[in-house]
């Protein structure tokens, strides 16, 4: 669990930042974002990563946690970048099946 | 972006289009030592776990037998004995305690070193020897075949294997030994790769997570950038921190203003390495040493979470013994402590008024960062799949050299020999490495266990085999030497559980699919690893074989002028 939802998060909160820019909000949800969109997702993926990193702190100690969250976030990063590339794809080809 | 032709304008132009050249040409050089270092030392992380591997004979780990019947004092006293016994007088013994969980039933290992032999007599050999940590009776060297395992594979990265251990001395300096000074190159000019890798990457935020794949120079210059850049904290850490490793090898005049040109080697080692200080002259008269017991449980008083993993004896059996405690320190990021005692009163030796040095406090930090000792299971996994990222951001890069000047030839205009010379030696980098390391541990199956110097067979067999790979991509056109390497390693990887299944009896039959208590997930997980790595490989191959498909239709259909779209 103290290695779960740090991760979940940190995927949670890079998806937010992929998504506040335009080529992969249009890639994947189809419009261009609003610039108020573009600031939720800013806040709310700094947020996330902020809480991410509280969390595996909290959990793991300072020492530990700032290696875990490290390691997490670039778990999470290469996630975010298979789901960016790959999810839109994967969508066109389910809708016209 | 480091590889756009762009006209230099100004200051910055110029100076990010040299940074590029020598960000790509250093790149190039070296690629093939730092490729080399990554591979095998992310193995590192996973050491003690292959090394179980390696050893079949040692068997399971199960729920019911986890729990190494002895205390470690009680062990720490036959290991001792078992030594003493061997190596009588020997100036300074090392026994070495199986860790719980991560090396399962693995022996208590004892290295005694010979006394100094008198005038006109030989020098003894040191003694080697094992013990069983649950019956503490020694094993017998054949029972255990005889292997480098997971130590050999890793240490490769920072000893270079067949490269001696000796050094140059050029106008009276001693430069560092040689793998260390090819290492540490290598090491530097990684450093100046990352910086200058982040000077031509001109679009770190907005290209952060785009990866654009099918488009050639493009998709491998994404790879290559997602690789290092995601991965940026890990590459700086694993770098910086391997030079401050041999700090005193690279930066050797530091060390010499403080203890002159030929060192007291042990005042050096007490008072950089915090290595036997207690230390003390041997005075030839014997006596009788104490128990370890209670030297083990003061020590295990002193630090109560972590076990006791060393103990160096110094100078057993005489009236100067003296004994150093060293527990493990698990999840302390740079933690280390040890305890020291009089091995004939058993009276604890206190250690000196040391001042509090942030500088070596820095360093042990950043030791421990590299080499993830502390690291539970869970970090050690993401440290394997980090450093395996590094491998593939150097292995992306040298891609990266060769697809850029192929995509600049015109028409039918012939590749030149630096070209075709790159890409057919990438090839036997890449895949021929991967290729080589599975043949290390087919070789451990594969051996005769009884073989006179079989560990050292195992590693032949991973260089000759790597030789070869060279040889083949020597004489096939690059792409089937791909695909073709790239079928060998997949088979080989993806056949390492059936091996291992045919060979021994810890495979997947025995470690996993069997009830809860009798599963060994640390063995398991070896071959599930091999496997899942055999079937990234497939993927490579398909991709491989799908692009030469595309290209050779995309050429018939030129021909017949009939544009068919490829599926």
């Amino acid at each position: 669990m103290s290695w779960l939802l740090p991760f979940i998060l940190s995927c949670a909160g890079f998806l937010a930042l992929g998504l506040s820019q335009s080529k992969h909000h249009r890639a994947l949800v189809g419009a261009m974002p609003s610039r108020i969109r573009i600031l939720w997702l800013r806040v709310f993926g700094w947020t996330t990563l902020v809480v991410a990193s509280g969390l595996s702190l909290d959990a793991f100690g300072v020492g530990y946690g700032l290696v875990a969250i490290a390691a997490m976030m670039n778990a999470a990063g290469i996630a975010v970048v298979l789901i960016i590339t790959y999810a839109p794809t994967a969508l066109k080809c389910r809708s016209s099946a | 972006m480091p590889h756009e032709r762009q006209s230099p304008s100004g200051f910055h132009g110029a100076f990010r289009q040299s940074m590029s050249w020598f960000h790509t040409w250093v790149g190039l050089l070296l690629g093939v030592v730092l490729y080399f270092i990554f591979v095998t030392g992310t193995t590192g992380y996973a050491r003690l776990e292959i090394t179980r591997w390696m050893t079949p004979e040692l068997g399971k780990q199960t729920a019911t037998a986890s729990a190494i019947s002895h205390s470690t004092a009680k062990m720490a006293e036959a290991a001792m004995a078992y030594g003493l016994e061997n190596m009588p007088g020997s100036p300074v013994m090392y026994l070495t305690f199986p860790t719980p969980g991560r090396e399962g039933t693995a022996p208590i290992t004892i290295f005694a070193e010979p006394p100094v032999a008198a005038e006109g007599s030989e020098t003894l050999e040191a003694f080697e020897g094992q013990l069983d940590p649950v019956t503490l009776q020694p094993v017998a060297a054949a029972e255990v075949r005889e292997t480098g395992g997971g130590d050999t594979l890793y240490a490769m990265h920072y000893n270079l294997h067949y490269i001696p251990f000796e050094s140059l001395t050029l106008f009276g300096f001693t430069l560092p030994a040689w793998p260390t000074l090819i290492v540490g190159i290598a090491t530097m000019f990684m450093l100046i790769a990352i910086v200058t890798g982040i000077v031509v990457h001109k679009k770190i935020f907005a290209d952060m997570f785009t990866f654009r794949p099918g488009k050639g120079q493009r998709s491998w210059l994404d790879a290559h950038n997602l690789s290092s850049v995601l991965a940026l904290p890990f590459m700086v850490m694993i770098t910086y921190s391997g030079l401050v490793m041999y700090t005193y090898d690279y930066m050797p005049t530091v060390k010499t203003i403080a203890y002159g040109v030929e060192p007291d080697a042990r005042l050096v080692d007490c008072e950089l390495y915090d290595y036997g200080c207690a230390q003390r002259e041997a005075t030839g008269e014997t006596a009788q040493m104490v128990p370890l017991a209670p030297m083990i449980a003061a020590t295990e008083a002193r630090w109560p979470d972590a076990p006791i993993k060393w103990v160096d004896i110094f100078n057993a059996g005489d009236t100067a013994a003296t004994v150093d405690v060293w527990p493990v320190f698990d999840g302390q990021i740079g933690a280390n402590g040890h305890l020291s005692f009089d091995g004939v009163t058993g009276a604890e030796i206190p250690k000196a008024a040391t001042v509090t040095d942030p500088v070596g406090a820095t360093g042990d930090v950043l030791i421990a960062l590299h080499e993830g000792l502390y690291a539970g299971p869970m970090l050690r996994w993401l440290y394997l799949a980090t450093g395996a990222i590094g491998a593939a951001m150097v292995a992306t890069g040298l891609v990266l050299w060769t697809v850029k000047r192929r995509q600049r030839l015109k028409g039918d205009q012939k590749a030149d020999f630096g070209l075709e010379f790159v890409e057919r030696t990438n090839v036997a980098i890449i895949v021929g490495l991967l290729i080589g390391i599975a043949a290390y541990f087919w070789a451990n199956r594969l051996l005769p266990v009884g073989l006179e110097g079989r560990a050292d067979w195992e590693v032949n067999a991973m260089f000759l085999t790597w030789g070869a790979t060279f040889a083949h991509a020597a004489i096939r056109p690059a792409r089937k030497a791909w695909t073709e390497q790239l079928v060998v390693a997949s088979v080989a990887y993806l056949a390492i559980p059936v091996l291992n299944a045919l060979t021994t009896d810890i495979h997947l039959g025995q470690t996993l699919f069997v009830a809860a208590s009798e599963r060994d997930l640390v063995l398991a997980s070896f071959d599930l690893t091999m496997f899942v790595l055999g079937l990234a490989l497939a993927l490579m191959l398909q991709k491989v074989l799908r692009k030469s498909r595309l290209s050779e239709s995309l050429m018939e259909s030129a021909v017949t002028a009939k544009m068919q779209p490829a599926e």
